[in-house]
């Protein structure tokens, strides 16, 4: 015997829009990686397919590692020597794809998937990749106005982007 | 306003990789580290939330019948600042079952812009009020949100018609007045009785002038004599009643108080007095009554009162089934029969009919069937069985009810089982 009254309750998983999103700046990031050098481009792949299996589960905590494995794959490519500019490239489109699939879940636990979220989805997604993609002009910016690896202004550089993290870090 | 604590990693991500970049003297990490600074900054200055919103609810009929699917359209009107992440949830009340769409949306708003959404419910018995929309709404990049629920009325009204087609004959246990019930007393009636010898001041039309001619002795017909009954309807409204075959069916507790709600129609046509009580940690008693005003009163308590309630009480709320028998039977009236209404799958209401039996209150107990067809389900039927059959040996009449036949139709059945 069941209890009576069944709701249509909503299933908890993320949008398919913010999904396919997520995978696919996912995809973008670890192709600039690749372009910068394979090995980054293979941690960014398993980054992206950590990103699906969280989406798929439904679990942020799975969504947070993929999150790290991205991180790991801009390490990967400090350490072998990569080009700035897919450098930056692939960090602004990782940030944005873990952030559109970490928001995706946020939206499965609140509203489920069958409710419409488009615009939501979709204005979330443009202020991620707006904030990032300024960030990334500023910075990449700073470093071809500085000449490119001259050992002063690159210092200076990096102490002003340490100072801006750390003030953001305690707003 | 709580932080959600989404870009709780970054931080630390960023200066990792920024050490990194500077350990392996690349540019490009240090830069990757500067665009996560960027995400920081700008988490940082975000502005709170401060959701302003005006709400709208239109339900499209307000007074359905039960079963009907009723539309509901909700319009939500941004009156504040730019609402980047807006999550509705709206609070459908409980006793409504959403059947389509769920009652949620997702949206972000500018300012003096609106959302509308809409979905649908199965009205079910009783009265409805919405109260209010939750609300969760977060920055552009989520880092704060802020839940609140903003007030929206409105209201599903849903009465079912109890129309009287449904009979159930009551048990011998009457008052002193005349109405429809055969008791077993000798005396004025329509249907033969007994004979007896002619004692003086015996109306000239009941004596029997056949028996007279042939024997020559004057003897008397007796006839049945048929009197009002004082019922009271009891609805087994605790949680463990709140079953039914499969999650789309109706409940037993809601054909429970259809059939008493038919029944109380058809009875108190008849003259007799009816009441009602909900057998539930939400104890409710209407004292048997006759008349217009009672009947009204009788349907609206098994419309809307909470003892009735189309959704289970509380599990939480203690139900102590001797004290409600003992409050019980000090309320009942001494000639009162009782029409017990339950699924019967525990022991409480057994003990209840058979206790209210043995004292005398004349008890019947309408039992609806609640058991799927499946392996378990029999098994629980079994179980069900067995407790009917008790009651059966015990002198109380049991009529059992299946989800797929009306209540007239199995009450015919177990009246022509019932010996009167």
């Amino acid at each position: 015997m069941t209890a009576p009254g069944a709701d249509a309750e909503p299933t908890a998983a993320p949008p398919t829009l913010s999904v396919g999103l997520a995978v696919g700046l996912g995809g973008l990031a670890a192709a600039f990686l690749a372009a910068g050098t394979p090995l980054a481009g293979a941690v960014a792949l398993v980054g992206i397919a950590l990103l699906g299996a969280s989406l798929s589960a439904g679990s942020v905590r799975l969504c947070a590692a993929a999150g790290a494995t991205l991180a790991g794959a801009v390490v990967a490519a400090a350490a072998t020597a990569a080009p700035p500019a897919p450098v930056v490239g692939g960090a602004v489109l990782g940030v944005a794809a873990w952030d559109v699939a970490d928001h995706g879940l946020g939206l499965a636990a609140h509203v489920g998937r069958e409710t419409t979220t488009r615009r939501n989805e979709l204005v979330h997604a443009a202020v991620s990749l707006a904030v990032g993609g300024a960030a990334g002009a500023v910075a990449f910016g700073g470093f071809l106005a500085a000449g490119g690896g001259q050992p002063a202004t690159a210092l200076v550089l990096l102490l002003f982007g340490g100072v801006v993290l750390l003030a953001a870090l305690r707003g | 306003m709580t932080a959600t604590n989404r870009w709780a990693g970054l931080g630390a991500a960023a200066l990792v990789v920024a050490g990194v970049g500077v350990l392996f003297r690349s540019p490009g990490a240090v830069l990757a580290a500067a665009v996560a600074a960027g995400y920081l900054a700008v988490r940082a200055a975000a502005v709170r939330p401060r959701p302003s919103l005006a709400v709208e609810r239109v339900v499209a009929d307000e007074a359905p019948d039960p079963g009907d699917e009723v539309r509901v359209t909700v319009a939500v009107r941004n009156e504040g600042p730019t609402l980047f992440d807006l999550r509705l949830v709206d609070g459908v009340p409980d006793g409504l079952a959403v059947v389509d769409g769920p009652a949620r949306h997702a949206a972000a708003l500018r300012s003096g812009d609106a959302a509308t959404f809409a979905y649908t419910v199965r009205a079910a018995r009783g009265d409805h009020e919405w109260t209010g929309l939750e609300v969760v709404a977060r920055g552009p990049l989520g880092a704060r949100e802020r839940a609140t629920t903003v007030a929206a009325g409105g209201r599903l009204r849903c009465v079912p018609t109890f129309d009287g087609a449904t009979d159930l004959p009551l048990r011998g246990l009457t008052t002193p007045f005349a109405g429809r019930v055969p008791t077993d007393v000798g005396g004025a009636g329509l249907e033969f009785y007994a004979v007896r010898e002619y004692r003086r001041g015996d109306p000239r039309g009941r004596v029997d002038w056949n028996r007279a001619a042939r024997t020559g002795e004057l003897a008397t017909l007796e006839l049945r004599e048929e009197r009002a009954a004082t019922v009271v309807l009891v609805v087994d409204a605790r949680p463990a009643a709140y079953v039914a075959p499969s999650p789309t069916a109706e409940s037993a507790v809601e054909r429970s108080v259809d059939a008493a709600g038919r029944l109380a129609d058809v009875l108190l046509s008849k003259g007799d007095r009816v009441g009602a009580a909900a057998l539930s940690p939400r104890t409710t008693w209407l004292a048997p009554d006759t008349g217009r005003a009672h009947r009204a009163r009788l349907r609206e308590t098994l419309v809307t009162d909470p003892g009735f309630a189309p959704t289970p009480p509380d599990p939480d709320r203690r139900f102590v089934s001797r004290l409600w028998r003992r409050r019980f039977r000090r309320r009942l009236p001494d000639d009162a029969q009782v029409l017990l209404f339950s699924p019967c799958v525990d022991r409480i209401p057994i003990t209840f009919a058979e206790r209210l039996d043995a004292l005398g209150h004349a008890v019947t107990v309408v039992s609806p069937d609640p058991t799927p067809h499946r392996p378990g389900g029999r098994l629980a039927g079994l179980e069900r069985g067995l407790r009917l059959a008790e009651l059966r040996a015990a002198g109380v009449r049991v009529a059992e009810w299946t989800p797929a036949e009306p209540l007239a139709v199995a009450g015919d059945r177990a009246a022509r089982r019932w010996s009167r």
